[in-house]
């Protein structure tokens, strides 16, 4: 079996994307892939097995997917965490190491995607450095630097529990303004240390964008105009609540954003639509004005109505962006050619000891 | 097109019904009972004859084509009929029914749906969800405004359906004669630019007074207006100007209303006098629709009590409103003919017990004095005033003088005699003076009449650069160009900026303060942080390599603390100017004016004192000096207290650098020059922080 692991070194930094790409880009290269998850956090049941919803949905992806029940053997459900806690769970090396060569039957290589950070995993012995050993491969270290110049200790510290296995890291989402600070400073200091840098994928908003359906269904919303518009995809986000003419100079400052107000607030919601402005979110389920909803409706822009406070329509937009996924094909696409463009795959390949 | 809708030859009224409470009953009701002298056919399917006229089944079968048509049958239905009517050759279609935009996207649908249909024609749309129009010159009322006002010069456009009925009504009961009356409803078609257009050139015009709740295209709204300002007087009243009434107006009509500091700038760019409320604008349309606006030279008041006088004196004051100052021979002639005990001064006061003959004789030399260039005349009721007589002595001495007379005869029904022969003979009279103070105020010409045309001063700007700098950090997606770009396209129009840069690290800052010249100023350089001295990302005063040191850590740890999401590309240093005053230059774009540019003081005349003033962009020299000089701080430019003068041209040449640079790149949607530090007399500004945004 010959595998690499893909590990990250906090959640929610972008190993599901690099994992789909690099699925995606060596099957375009001929090559005979598979895709395999020790151990799953998000519960989903497909075809009446319980699986990991990203496993299943990156699986799907394959040219030819593996049995279900193979690629994620171990998930977490409240039972799952009950029982391991009451020693009432036995060993999962095992039933990794089975599932792992059912998903590598085959195949030229099986990606494999380490829990969301380095420690998850540890009560039972699955942490990314864990299953390294299991399956005797190399792990290449995804890691979203922070936006302020800081020194990398995530990455030597997990270098350090790696040891041998670490072939190397890829930056992803690198905000513009920390990639010269990256390249002038931390790769070579990271070279200093024996870590190589295979790239930096830059920051891309369309990839941490969601839509508008997203954002109602999340907020349990009701659309009110332009329902045609509730695909396009969300950037980012912003809250209105000054007066029209600070609105509009804040609103000027992002584009492609959802605009979340009162339903009173005509203002406001005129200000967001003279903008680029994707949707308007009216909280406190107050219905807007019959004119601005046909002016919304006009420039094609959804108004979605909120039972919620501002206050908690604004968590869950926040909870909503902090955690997109990689599930349409669009955002696979753009991951893709990122890839491609940022990242030396042959060299990283070559690091984790796969021909290329 | 629209001189066809002001005198129709015939009118058709689709959804005339027997119903006489139907809206399109009363409308027929009021074209027939004001005695349109044209062909008026009623159009309704059902009906044979409506109010004894014979009525048609639908505008395809009328016997001609008619002028105009006046159509009030439900939303759904207008689209059709404005076909029939398009495709019989129709000038006009009104609009009455309600149904479309304002009630919500079907209603938008089928807004669009007849605006297509109109926009496909030669025919033009008033409304719809409007009250209709009134020319009682043409003695055509087609509206469903129950009176019909006197025949008159006043042209009065409303947004508002119902404030134009308390108009019109308020208008008859003081006999102010109107030439025309449009209600627009949604604008969808004709709206304020297209009457300001048609009324510029109407003779029958005089006046032409407007409320606007919001407008679309700004700068067409502005040039129109422009046209009528240079022939007759205009008047505006813009709604919504605070931020609960911003919020009225947005929801009312579905367009922002705007900022007061933006429609203030277009009306004075317009040449139109901004009435601050309805009462304004009614006083205003009363005043000029009879009087010239007051030539230069102040007011000479004149009454028969001491009290009121200064209580205009007083108003007068505080509208900058001088107070004539009367020659010494009209004083001499005022003390041959006046009691000992009057006051041959301005005010004149001829005393408690002043027959007509007296009012008279003082008034007419007030009149003859050059320096006099309008007459109050104030009247209190005393045992023995003749209010009837004074009236009309006063209405006979400034006849054919060219002067502005107003009057304020305080009272009830002891001057009640009075004030109609003042209003039969067109003076308008206030029942307290300083309203009178008021309305003379505001119907003086501004002083400096905006040069004609739209054209700024040409600059010569190096385009291609700042066009580079714009694609570059378009590429880059960025909405904001980098400070050390803006600097540069700042430079490039010719704004003086300090020397210096941006470091990544505090290696490139050492060497770039060696480089600029001790002392230096340290900022934090974020695309992120709009308010750098807010956060602590400003030090000045940077002596050498350890303070720059510490400076340097200080803004930028300052900086990651408050805003930690901000993307920090280092720090910018550059040579202090020292011994200047800070001044701010910034431009805005409003969705319907476009461009506007600002000048203040900086720091606390701005933040706290609001000490600003704003020009409609682009601005001429003497637009940009009249900015400056409009501040209440100016003396702090023009050296008080043993300050040097400071570089006024220089502050002067770079607003109009600025408007320039907005013209040339409409895509600037913010530009802030914050601070423009200018130094004494004849050594310049600089624009020591520049900060771009640019938008699609």
């Amino acid at each position: 079996m010959r595998a690499m692991i893909i590990a990250s070194t906090a959640a929610y930094s972008g190993k599901s994307g690099v994992a789909v790409s690099l699925v995606r880009e060596l099957q375009a290269r001929g090559a005979r892939v598979g895709y395999f998850k020790p151990y799953g956090t998000m519960p989903v049941e497909v075809a009446g097995v319980v699986t990991d919803k990203d496993a299943a949905y990156i699986n799907s992806t394959l040219d030819a997917p593996s049995p279900i029940e193979a690629v994620c053997p171990v998930v977490r459900t409240h039972a799952f965490v009950e029982d391991v806690l009451a020693h009432r769970a036995g060993s999962f090396a095992e039933r990794v190491l089975h599932a792992a060569e059912v998903c590598a039957a085959g195949r030229d290589l099986l990606i494999v995607e380490a829990p969301w950070d380095l420690v998850q995993g540890s009560s039972i012995g699955l942490s990314a450095p864990e299953v390294a050993a299991l399956l005797d491969c190399k792990a290449v270290l995804i890691d979203r630097p922070s936006t302020a110049a800081d020194l990398p200790d995530a990455i030597v510290c997990e270098g350090s529990r790696f040891g041998d296995r670490m072939a190397g890291v890829v930056f992803n989402c690198v905000q513009e303004q920390v990639a010269d600070f990256l390249s002038r400073r931390t790769i070579p200091f990271l070279a200093s240390r024996g870590i190589p840098v295979f790239g930096s994928i830059p920051f891309d908003p369309v990839l941490s964008s969601v839509t508008v359906r997203e954002i109602a269904e999340a907020l349990g919303g009701t659309i009110l105009t332009a329902r045609d518009s509730i695909d396009q995809p969300v950037e980012t986000f912003m809250v209105g609540a000054m007066g029209q003419e600070k609105a509009l100079r804040f609103f000027r400052r992002k584009a492609n954003k959802a605009v979340v107000t009162g339903g009173d607030r005509s203002d406001v919601q005129l200000a967001a639509l003279e903008t680029s402005t994707r949707c308007i979110v009216l909280t406190g389920a107050m219905p807007p004005s019959s004119i601005v909803m046909s002016r919304a409706e006009e420039l094609g822009v959804p108004m979605v109505m909120v039972e919620h406070d501002t206050l908690t329509a604004v968590e869950r937009m926040e909870a909503l962006f902090g955690h997109t996924r990689l599930h349409d094909p669009a955002k696979v696409d753009t991951m893709h050619r990122m890839l491609r463009e940022s990242v030396d795959i042959d060299g990283m390949l070559a690091a984790c000891g796969v021909p290329v | 097109m629209l001189e066809r809708v002001f005198a129709p030859r015939s009118v058709a009224v689709v959804g005339a019904s027997r119903d006489e409470r139907a809206v399109g009953r009363m409308v027929l009701d009021n074209i027939v009972r004001g005695g349109f002298p044209g062909a008026v056919y009623p159009v309704n399917p059902n009906a044979p004859e409506i109010a004894g006229m014979p009525c048609y089944p639908s505008v395809s079968a009328l016997p001609e084509a008619p002028d105009m048509c006046v159509i009030a049958v439900p939303a759904k239905a207008v689209d059709g009929v404005a076909r029939e009517c398009a495709s019989r050759g129709v000038a006009a279609v009104v609009v009455i029914s309600a149904g479309f935009k304002e009630t919500g996207p079907a209603g938008a649908d089928l807004e669009r749906a007849l605006v297509d249909t109109v926009r496909a024609s030669s025919m033009r749309l008033i409304g719809p969800n409007c009250l209709g129009l009134i020319v009682p010159g043409a003695r055509l009322n087609a509206s469903f405004a129950p009176s019909m006002p006197p025949a008159g010069n006043v042209a009065f456009v409303s947004q508002s359906g119902a404030l134009g009925t308390a108009f019109l009504d308020q208008a008859a009961s003081y006999g102010l004669g109107l030439s025309h009356f449009v209600s627009l409803g949604n604008k969808a078609d004709v709206d304020e630019a297209d009457l300001f257009a048609a009324w510029a050139r109407d003779a029958s015009v005089g006046v032409v007074v407007a409320y606007v709740e919001a407008v679309r295209d700004g700068r067409r709204f502005v040039e129109a207006a422009r046209a009528v300002s240079e022939a007759k007087p205009l008047v505006v009243l813009k709604a919504g100007l605070s931020d609960a009434g911003a919020r009225a107006v947005s929801s009312h009509t579905g367009s922002l209303a705007g900022s007061r500091h933006v429609y203030e700038a277009a009306l004075r760019k317009a040449g139109a006098i901004q009435a601050e409320s309805a009462q304004d604008l009614f006083d205003l349309a009363r005043a000029l629709a009879s009087q010239p606006r007051p030539a230069s030279g102040g007011v000479c008041i004149v009454t028969n009590a001491g009290g009121p006088a200064i209580i205009a004196t007083d108003a007068a004051e505080k509208a900058g409103m001088p107070l004539a100052s009367l020659s010494d021979a009209t004083v001499r002639r005022l003390r041959e003919m006046l009691p000992a005990a009057a006051s041959a001064y301005n005010p004149v006061d001829v005393l408690g017990d002043a027959p007509p003959e007296r009012y008279a004789a003082a008034v007419r030399e007030a009149a003859a004095d050059p320096a006099v260039g309008s007459v109050l005349a104030i009247l209190t009721p005393q045992a023995m005033t003749d209010a009837a007589g004074v009236a009309s002595a006063v209405v006979d001495a400034t006849r054919g003088r060219g002067l502005t007379t107003l009057a304020s005869f305080m009272g009830g029904d002891r001057v009640a005699e009075g004030v109609e022969a003042l209003r039969d003979a067109g003076i308008p009279d206030f029942p307290f003076p300083e309203r009178a103070i008021r309305v003379l105020s505001m119907m003086r010409p501004s002083p400096t009449r905006p040069a004609s045309g739209s054209a700024g001063t040409p600059v010569d700007g190096d385009a291609p650069s700042v066009r580079a700098a714009i694609d570059h950090a378009r590429a880059a997606g960025r909405r904001f160009i980098t400070e050390l770009s803006a600097a540069r396209i700042a430079a490039a129009y010719g704004i003086a900026v300090p020397d210096g840069g941006v470091a990544r690290d505090l290696h490139e800052a050492l060497s770039l303060a060696a480089e600029a010249g001790y002392p230096v100023v340290v900022k934090v350089a974020s695309p992120d942080i709009l308010h750098k001295s807010d956060l602590g990302g400003i030090v000045a005063g940077v002596q050498d390599e350890t303070a720059l040191r510490s400076a340097y850590d200080r803004v930028l740890s300052n900086a990651r603390t408050r805003l930690p999401d901000a993307r920090i590309w280092g720090v910018t240093v550059q040579k202090q100017i020292l011994g200047g005053t800070e001044t701010i230059v910034g431009v805005s774009k409003d969705p319907a004016f476009g461009h506007v540019i600002m000048f203040g003081l900086g720091g606390i005349y701005v933040e706290v004192l609001r000490d600003v003033s704003f020009r409609l962009c682009p601005v001429t020299p003497a637009e940009a000096r009249e900015m400056v000089t409009a501040v209440r701080s100016y003396p702090l430019l023009s050296g008080v207290r043993g300050r040097a003068p400071a570089d006024v041209d220089a502050i002067v040449d770079a607003i109009v650098r600025v408007s320039a640079l907005v013209a040339d790149f409409p895509e600037i949607d913010e530009l802030d020059i914050n601070p423009l530090i200018v130094l004494p007399k004849g050594q310049g500004a600089y624009a020591a922080d520049v900060r771009i945004g640019i938008g699609e």
